[in-house]
């Protein structure tokens, strides 16, 4: 096809041909202009991701990736704010063409990856670094390693490791009530329930108890924190826990942590002990070949910090193998990887998931609606959350109604607003905004529901001493965070549904309007 | 034969071969035979191609439409009768933050027809053509559009189309935005390149279609917005002042572009345009409307006769010499050195024949008994 057109860049052939073939074809999805925007940031991403792997390339070194996504979080909104301009360029639905709802859902599908691809650049280098450490130094591995490590260095330095620890840190808790009991209270508990477990250990029964020993106040979720931690609990029964404190032998650290499979000092012990028959020639010659794999000169300041206050065993065997540098080197791979995706500590996809949600949204919303009843949402939305929606909170409190329970009633209003107002002869701003609104709203509805469900399900009812109270019973954490990632990832599903229901007919029916 | 045919022949015989093409595209247009359209373009394609020497662009031309001329005489003459496009019935507009009020007006569009609608600025002209095209809300009354969907005013608002004075910018090439326009209307791949292709060549737009909009003059910017709204295929089409940016050739060359294309055999529409050109309107409009204050003061077609004869004369004498020429049978009006000679017992051609009995001096004369200019 002999056709010519405009001259863009290091464009190749067949994303222009492929462009034409939309515009003749598909136009609304031509206007979104997704073959030069996947080509265009596609290209960018890889290039830079190229460059910033060559750049980094030692991955014990510390990551320099501020300044680069300080610059690529400026090239990204350049990069954005010229796909909007040409975005703005065509408009199906302003200029009434033959547009049908799928085309609509099928649009906001290809806004959502485009704003994707441009919206990746700052995240390149935090990515090329996940993927990067993981191929390199695989967490399964790392942790491995700094478990070997801290074997190698309690059994090849056990001379300098005290162990008067193994009699006398037995700290009792009263895991029924969660609160600290006096000393005659536990004394009694020990005589009549521990008193067979600890048959065979007398001594340290005893020692325990002339000692007084301290009983910290522990409320459930701590109580569940120490329990997750393994195996340096014993269980006596359900209501009393033996937790078995040992010196700290992690000399090094991952941040991984005991979830991702590093020892408990305990366990480091017992594995070290199996080690003190044998010679110290082969864990010696492993330990350095393993403190070598990870050391290095760059710096990490909280490398150093975290020796800072240590046991003076540890500060001994830290300078005697030059630790700091080796926790340097774990420190500058744990920062390059987990950082993407990792849901535990930091939300970056979150965050990038978001990001690209509310712009396309807003772009979605800008292309289906006037500039004025566009920018007056925003306005309405800044004024509505940030100051009424303060006012009416404070009510609320009082009220006790829940914030979700606000949003939902709020929604309801709008709902309302846009039935009365649905047969309407002229263009009115005013339901312009309650519609752009609505549709902001809807998006965020399926979470709502289940982050309202799940404030319901904490709230229990109970009978205690004749009365009724009312007890918060917590849902565990990574059930709610897995549910809500779930939801979260339904929204986007869930809003082409409502695009093709009603949204694109809503739209359509008022812009189409004649104005007042 | 064909009329079309005849004045095709005609136009070719006295050697007018631009407006011979356009006639032979509308002809063509008509047939909706893709393959005769394809070749009258590639005629079309010679007669603009600025490789060639004018003479051999002739010879060339001549030699490959006589084809296209041929096929058209074979064809059978059809005959559109005009339908009706809009009942308009005593609509009314007041606005909400202004006290201008376009008082009640009804009147029929059909296809094929032409409304001018003329008066001075600030009268209500594009209130009225705001209202027919469906942007702006009406008071009172109601206007009914016949043959497009009923499903809305979306539909309305793809079957009318709207060209405002002040058209709005394009972006990137023209051409992009043209197979765009056809894109929405439905005309996808081959009949949408060939009907961007149409539409350039018959507006006269080819050479230009790969610039962008700040290359080309207001007037290619009109011609372009038209060929835009044309490739939606609108059912009637709304101008508003679509002259005030063309020289006086273009002028008319848009009004018989629209004359032409709104008595398509194949697909007519209906037109309906305001402008300050009241002669230049008056030539083409099947029906003229004046709007003063907001009140349609005038609204006839072109046989409507009028009881006063007024004759608009350009002279250097005095409004005395006039007196005692016409001596009373005539009222005079000046109006920045035009004179308007009203009288309900002279003709204008006798009120001619007395000033040049009376040795006047007369540079300029037109008879505007059956225009609007007298309401002016």
């Amino acid at each position: 096809m002999n056709f010519q057109t405009a001259n863009r860049p290091f464009c190749p052939g067949f994303i222009k041909k492929f462009d034409r073939k939309l515009l003749l074809r598909y136009p609304e999805s031509w206007s979104s202009r997704f073959p030069l925007v996947w080509w265009y940031a596609g290209m960018a991403n890889l290039i830079i991701a190229a460059f910033y792997l060559l750049t980094n390339l030692d991955l014990l070194e510390q990551p320099s990736r501020i300044i680069w996504i300080t610059m690529l979080s400026i090239s990204s909104i350049i990069g954005g704010v010229v796909w909007i301009m040409y975005l703005l360029r065509f408009n199906v639905f302003k200029r009434f063409g033959i547009v049908s709802p799928g085309q609509s859902v099928l649009t906001f599908v290809l806004y959502i990856v485009n704003i994707a691809f441009i919206l990746l650049l700052p995240f390149i280098p935090t990515f090329v670094d996940q993927i990067h450490t993981e191929i390199a130094y695989p967490k399964k591995e790392v942790v491995e390693d700094v478990n070997q490590i801290n074997t190698y260095l309690t059994a090849i330095e056990a001379d300098r490791i005290p162990t008067y620890w193994e009699e006398d840190t037995v700290i009792l808790f009263d895991a029924e009530t969660y609160r600290d009991i006096n000393a005659a209270d536990a004394l009694t508990i020990l005589d009549t329930d521990v008193s067979s477990f600890f048959e065979g250990q007398a001594e340290i029964f005893n020692e325990a108890q002339n000692r007084r020993i301290f009983y910290p106040k522990m409320n459930s979720w701590y109580l569940q924190k120490f329990i997750d931690r393994g195996d340096s609990i014993i269980k006596i029964s359900d209501k009393l826990y033996v937790f078995i404190q040992t010196p700290n032998l992690n000399f090094c650290t991952s941040s991984y942590g005991a979830i991702d499979g590093q020892w408990p000092s305990s366990k480091i012990y017992k594995e070290a002990k199996k080690l003190s028959g044998k010679s110290k020639i082969k864990p010696k010659f492993h330990l350095n070949s393993l403190l070598n794999k990870y050391r290095t000169d760059a710096q990490n300041l909280f490398a150093r910090q975290q020796n800072e206050n240590e046991d003076v065993f540890k500060e001994d065997i830290s300078l005697k193998y030059d630790l700091v540098k080796v926790q340097s080197g774990l420190n500058n791979l744990m920062q390059r990887n987990g950082s993407w995706l990792y849901t535990q500590q930091i939300p970056l996809f979150s965050i990038y998931y978001n990001l690209v949600l509310t712009i396309a949204l807003l772009v979605f919303i800008f292309r289906h609606t006037t500039k004025k009843a566009f920018f007056l949402s925003l306005l309405y939305a800044f004024v509505l959350y940030a100051i009424a929606g303060i006012i009416i909170q404070a009510l609320l409190i009082k009220l006790s109604i829940d914030n979700t329970a606000y949003s939902v009633f709020f929604f309801i209003i709008l709902c309302l607003i846009l039935l009365t107002q649905r047969k309407r002869l002229y263009r009115s701003t005013n339901y312009g905004i309650v519609l752009n609104m609505f549709v902001v709203m809807i998006i965020s509805y399926p979470t709502l529901i289940i982050k309202f469900l799940l404030d319901l399900n904490q709230v229990v009812k109970m009978e205690q001493g004749g009365a009724t109270i009312t007890q918060i019973i917590p849902i565990p954490e990574s059930f709610s965070t897995n549910l809500l990632t779930a939801v979260l990832f339904l929204q986007i599903p869930f809003f082409m549904i409502c695009i093709f229901l009603f949204i694109h007919d809503l739209y359509k029916k008022w812009y189409a309007l004649p104005e007042a | 034969m064909n009329p079309i045919v005849e004045q095709i022949q005609e136009y070719l015989q006295h050697d007018d071969f631009d407006l011979a093409n356009r006639r032979i595209l509308d002809a063509v247009a008509d047939t909706a035979d893709n393959k005769l359209i394809d070749t009258a373009l590639q005629c079309s394609a010679i007669l603009h191609d600025e490789d060639y020497e004018h003479s051999e662009k002739i010879i060339r031309y001549t030699e490959q439409i006589g084809v296209v001329i041929e096929a058209l005489k074979q064809r059978p003459v059809l005959e559109s009768t005009p339908k009706v496009l809009a009942l308009v019935k005593e609509i009314e507009k007041q606005y909400t933050a202004s006290s201008f009020k376009l008082y009640p007006i009804s009147f029929k569009i059909h296809t094929g027809k032409i409304i001018g609608v003329v008066g001075e600025n600030g009268n209500g002209k594009t209130t009225l053509l705001g209202c027919l095209s469906g942007m702006l809300s009406i008071t009172a009354g109601s206007i009914i559009y016949k043959d497009i969907a009923q499903s809305g005013y979306y539909a309305v608002k793809h079957k009318v189309a709207f060209i405002p004075q002040r058209i709005p910018e394009w972006y990137g090439l023209l051409k992009d935005n043209l197979n765009f326009s056809a894109s929405i209307a439905g005309l996808f791949d081959a009949e949408n390149i060939r009907n961007v292709n149409f539409m350039m060549e018959r507006l006269g737009l080819t050479k230009y279609a790969h610039l962008t909009w700040s290359q080309i003059s207001s007037g290619y910017r009109t011609r372009f917005e038209i060929a835009r709204v044309l490739l939606q295929k609108p059912q009637l089409l709304i101008l508003d002042e679509p002259l005030a940016n063309l020289d006086i050739k273009a002028q008319q060359t848009l009004l018989m572009d629209l004359k032409f294309m709104t008595k398509s055999q194949n697909q007519p529409i209906g037109v309906v345009l305001s402008s300050q050109q009241l002669h230049e309107v008056e030539k083409v409009a099947d029906t003229m409307f004046f709007i003063k204050n907001g009140k349609c003061i005038h609204q006839s077609d072109s046989s409507t006769n009028s009881v006063d004869a007024v004759l608009e004369i350009e002279s250097k004498v005095s409004r005395e010499a006039l007196e005692q020429a016409l001596q009373g049978n005539a009222t005079i009006q000046f109006n920045g050195g035009i004179f308007t000679l009203t009288s309900s017992m002279l003709s204008t051609k006798e009120m001619l024949m007395i000033l040049m009995e009376n040795n006047i001096e007369i540079n300029y004369s037109r008879d505007i008994t059956h225009s609007t200019k007298r309401y002016f």
